[in-house]
């Protein structure tokens, strides 16, 4: 089967390199035969590469381990999803995904251009199936995906996928960022074949507009769902650390992003024409760079997940690219002269140029910040480094020292230098939309933002007023300080990244007061003339004008995001604890409790887990009657102190009836969790217990400790002359000795017993032998944090439980501590992280709307424009722009 | 389960590889239709 594989592959190579051929030749000679053969073999290759892609899916479904890739990533004890999803897991694989998706696309491209012969449609054709072609050597002479054994016919079992990557997220994450970056080929090509065959109006903008969209979109949707799995995946509470491979995936979506704004300049002014040509090929080639980094190991991160001998080929095949299109740019650099020249400032093209260079300036910082630490390894750039140390301390007397280990910059730097830039594209954002193009902001115009931005401050003055009342409020509540002096330490503490949030929060709520406004106007406007349902007309606002306002819905979106990264720059409440069952953690307004820590096993997944079990509860808020009622009604109880809630003390007639309570609680809640009953030996009064999951220990023995441990804990509060446990080494086996009749009678009572217990954990009084403290079971939220241990992977990954809510989210991750009943836990409130989720829907239900709706992606005939002209004069307004 | 597996990336391998060689045959001819004009 593998050698069919490798047969398949070999063919498609040897298609792929004739129908390049035939399209070149086609091309250049303008002969339509070859031109309509070569449309035909894009097909061809695409359903070929489909089939070579069924078969490694096949190999990896069915487990044949005589294919390489399939032995290095997966095993038969993966979940069949993840089976399919290990695919793109590896090099090889994600390879083959490139090439199966690039002709793909190509064949996609072929089908909305059915029947065009022009010479610049062949130019397209040829640079897309030429792009497609690299890969293609690629798979073929350096990482095969049909790769076999040498000597034997492969292991009995895979290794299996890092279990790290054995996650929804991640298995779809890849996909849409490689498409994503594969989906850039377009509009690069449309850009090329503008320069090569002379035609340098902007029909290639507007024929590649929505190719351009989309693979905005997609790499979009690959950020973000890269984020939320970083965010419920790593533990470590963030969505974004400025890993090299996270930045590498930033910066085509910087300049793709730079491009999506000013290619609509070009269209309506026609003016940055060589910017764009130049923007669509640093796109095109930063999204060769990120899948070079993301597959080498040229900068050590979290993303190498292997290393690459794909090196060379990627770094001739940039110098190739970038040579030949500055060639061609330099070659048409006179035609591509304005035509118009900016006549203000105070225009939209002057606003886009702003923007482009902002981003462009956002994408240098991220280069360099990835780059800086590589570059500062050599011993070479130290030694310059530290001349440049040197004259500068000759020079000014400063005692600088001199550099001997590599620069590295972290996360901190990153969001400390990207952020004001992030906020001046906010900014620009907010304007933007409301300045036309070429007559600039007339007075209407200036009104109406000077409007739209102060209800945007006064809104972020009462937001920012109410979460400095809120914080001062609980520090002085917590501390038990007079308000005066809270406010004053919440003031003291008061940073930059708090400045840049407050400002986040003033320009994200511009950009939606503007975006909003101007729908509503524009709504009201047309309605007034056709008098349809205020819906029915947004939705043909939208068709008709997909750039202003399919713009406006996606400004929305990254507003809503911005607030959310506002509320990440504020984020304070994070803590770091080991704790036992019963100990609490004070977050924000609430109290952790940690219930207890125990171990399952999945078969499905082939995986133990320890799972922590967090309790959170309102600070101070009493328990509720009804269950108070409950614990009060319980035989034995004489009455109900108050602890500190959700705790509730049960006071008991005697020392004995205590204990017996407490002895039953211990059966019912830890041995009925952690532990199955082998013998119950009425006559000796012993009890026997084995390990509830036998299949956990293998995986994690030190398990058995905290179960001998949660036993002797118990005998040390019952006390070591009525109870004793014993066990033997080398056996699983351990036994509860009892010597009081009455304890022994409420402790198989427990075991004997199925139903609801109103308590999930209880503790003897060790001052006040009478009395038991419990926390009621059913109450509060329960959050149940995972440690997963894979047998065959060292490092144990962590599974977070995230509380989501409209203002934070609570987050609480957990690993078993060192300590045997211990978990360390961390928490965190992480304030308005929906939003970001919220805002990243919006975002791109708009975006795939946009590329999808009305004409799908097949090339425009007029340019929104004319739609426009057409409407405009119905739409009596002050706001002229688009 | 195996076979039944094996059954559906067979035929689905086949469609596709169909689908391929007709495209092919479709060029071919492209190749050599006009040749006569």
């Amino acid at each position: 089967m593998q050698v069919f594989g490798q047969f398949l592959v070999f063919a498609s190579l040897v298609l792929t390199a004739f129908v390049a051929a035939l399209s070149l030749a086609g091309a250049i000679r303008r002969h339509p035969r070859w031109v309509r053969a070569a449309s035909e073999g894009v097909a061809a290759v695409a359903w070929l590469n489909v089939a070579v892609a069924l078969l490694l899916t096949h190999a990896l479904v069915t487990h044949d381990f005589s294919n390489r890739y399939v032995a290095s990533y997966s095993d038969t004890t993966m979940p069949a999803f993840y089976l399919l999803t290990a695919f793109w897991a590896g090099e090889k694989g994600a390879l083959l995904f490139w090439v199966v998706s690039l002709s793909l696309l190509a064949a996609a491209l072929e089908r909305v251009h059915r029947g065009n012969e022009s010479a610049f449609f062949g130019a397209v054709r040829s640079v897309v199936i030429l792009a497609l072609l690299f890969f293609d050597v690629l798979m073929v002479f350096a990482s095969h995906p049909f790769e076999t054994f040498l000597t034997s016919e492969g292991p009995a079992d895979g290794s299996g996928m890092n279990p790290l990557l054995q996650n929804p997220l991640m298995a779809i994450h890849p996909p849409f960022q490689l498409a994503g970056f594969v989906a850039y080929t377009v509009p690069f090509a449309f850009s090329l074949a503008a320069l090569i065959t002379g035609r340098l109006d902007d029909s290639w903008i507007r024929e590649s507009r929505r190719w351009n969209l989309l693979a905005w979109t997609l790499l979009t949707a690959g950020l973000v769902i890269g984020g939320l799995w970083a965010y419920v995946e790593l533990g470590w509470g963030g969505f974004w650390g400025w890993d090299p491979v996270e930045n590498a995936a930033f910066l085509p979506w910087l300049s793709g992003t730079a491009l999506l704004h000013s290619t609509a300049v070009e269209v309506r002014r026609g003016m940055l024409r060589r910017w764009n040509h130049f923007l669509v090929a640093l796109t095109f080639l930063l999204t060769i760079f990120a899948t070079f980094l993301t597959r080498s190991q040229l900068i050590s991160s979290l993303h190498a997940f292997s290393n690459s001998v794909l090196t060379p080929f990627f770094m001739d095949y940039l110098a190739v690219i970038a040579l030949a299109t500055g060639a061609l740019l330099a070659w048409r650099w006179g035609a591509l002269a304005p035509r118009e020249r900016i006549r203000s400032l105070w225009t939209r093209e002057a606003l886009v140029v702003a923007n482009s260079i902002l981003f462009l300036l956002a994408l240098f910082i991220v280069l360099w910040g990835t780059l800086l630490p590589k570059f500062s390894e050599s011993p070479r750039v130290q030694d310059a480094i530290n001349a440049a140390i040197g004259l500068w301390n000759q020079v000014s007397g400063a005692g600088l020292p001199p550099l001997r280990t590599a620069i590295t910059v972290g996360p901190e730097w990153f969001n400390r230098v990207v952020a004001p830039v992030g906020l001046l594209i906010l900014g620009l954002t907010a304007l933007g939309p409301l300045v036309p193009f070429r007559t600039g902001g007339r007075e209407a115009v200036n009104r109406a933002a000077l409007r739209t931005g102060l209800a945007a401050l006064g809104a972020t003055g009462v937001v920012v007023l109410a979460y400095g009342a809120f914080r001062v409020l609980r520090t002085s509540e917590a501390l038990d300080l007079p308000w005066t002096s809270a406010a004053e330490t919440f003031l003291g503490r008061l940073s930059l990244p708090a400045a840049y949030g407050a400002a986040g929060v003033l320009l994200a709520t511009w950009v939606i007061l503007v975006a909003v406004r101007d729908t509503i106007r524009s709504v009201a406007a047309r309605r007034a003339v056709t008098g349809a349902s205020r819906l029915r007309t947004a939705w043909t606002l939208l068709r008709d004008n997909p750039r202003r306002y399919g713009g406006h819905a996606v400004h929305v979106g990254v507003a809503l995001c911005f607030l959310s990264f506002s509320g990440a720059a504020v984020r304070e409440e994070r803590k770091d604890v080991v704790l036992t069952p019963g100990e609490r953690l004070a977050l924000g307004g609430e109290d952790l409790v940690l219930l207890g820590t125990h171990e399952t096993y999945s078969d499905a997944g082939g995986f133990a887990s320890s799972v922590s079990e967090v309790l959170a509860w309102p600070r101070g808020r009493p328990v509720p009657e009804l269950v108070r009622a409950m614990l009060g009604g319980w035989p034995g109880v004489q009455a109900l102190d108050n602890g500190d809630p959700p705790e509730v003390v049960l006071r008991f007639g005697s020392a004995g009836e205590a204990r017996r309570f407490f002895a039953n609680a211990f059966a019912r809640t830890v041995v009925a969790r952690d532990f199955q009953v082998v013998r119950l030996d009425r006559a000796r009064r012993e009890v026997h217990l084995a390990p509830a999951q036998p299949e956990t220990l293998q995986v994690v023995p030190r398990a058995f400790h905290r179960l001998t441990e949660e036993l002797r804990e118990f005998v040390r509060a019952v006390g070591e002359d009525l109870v004793t446990v014993r066990s033997r080494r080398g056996d699983p086996l351990l036994v509860l000795a009892v010597a009081d009749e009455g304890v022994f009678e409420a402790l198989a009572g427990g075991l004997d017993t199925r139903g609801a217990f109103p308590v999930a954990l209880a503790s003897l009084d060790a001052n006040a032998p009478d009395r038991v403290r419990v926390i009621p079971s059913g109450i509060g939220r329960l959050l149940a944090p995972e440690t997963r241990f894979y047998p065959k992977f060292e490092s144990p990954t962590t599974e977070v439980d995230i509380e989501t809510g409209l203002l934070y989210d609570l987050y609480v991750a957990a690993a078993p501590g060192s300590g045997t009943r211990s978990a360390s836990v961390t928490a965190m409130v992480n304030p308005l992280m929906s939003w970001l989720w919220a805002g990243s829907v919006v975002l791109l239900g708009f975006g795939f709307l946009l590329v999808f709706a009305g004409r799908g992606l097949r090339p425009e005939r007029k340019p929104a424009s004319a739609v426009e002209e057409t409407v405009r004069p119905v739409i009596a307004g002050e706001s002229r722009a688009s | 389960m195996s076979t039944f597996l094996d059954l559906v990336f067979v035929l689905a391998t086949a469609a596709a590889l169909t689908a391929a060689l007709l495209r092919v045959a479709r060029m071919t001819h492209r190749l050599g239709a006009g040749r006569e004009r």
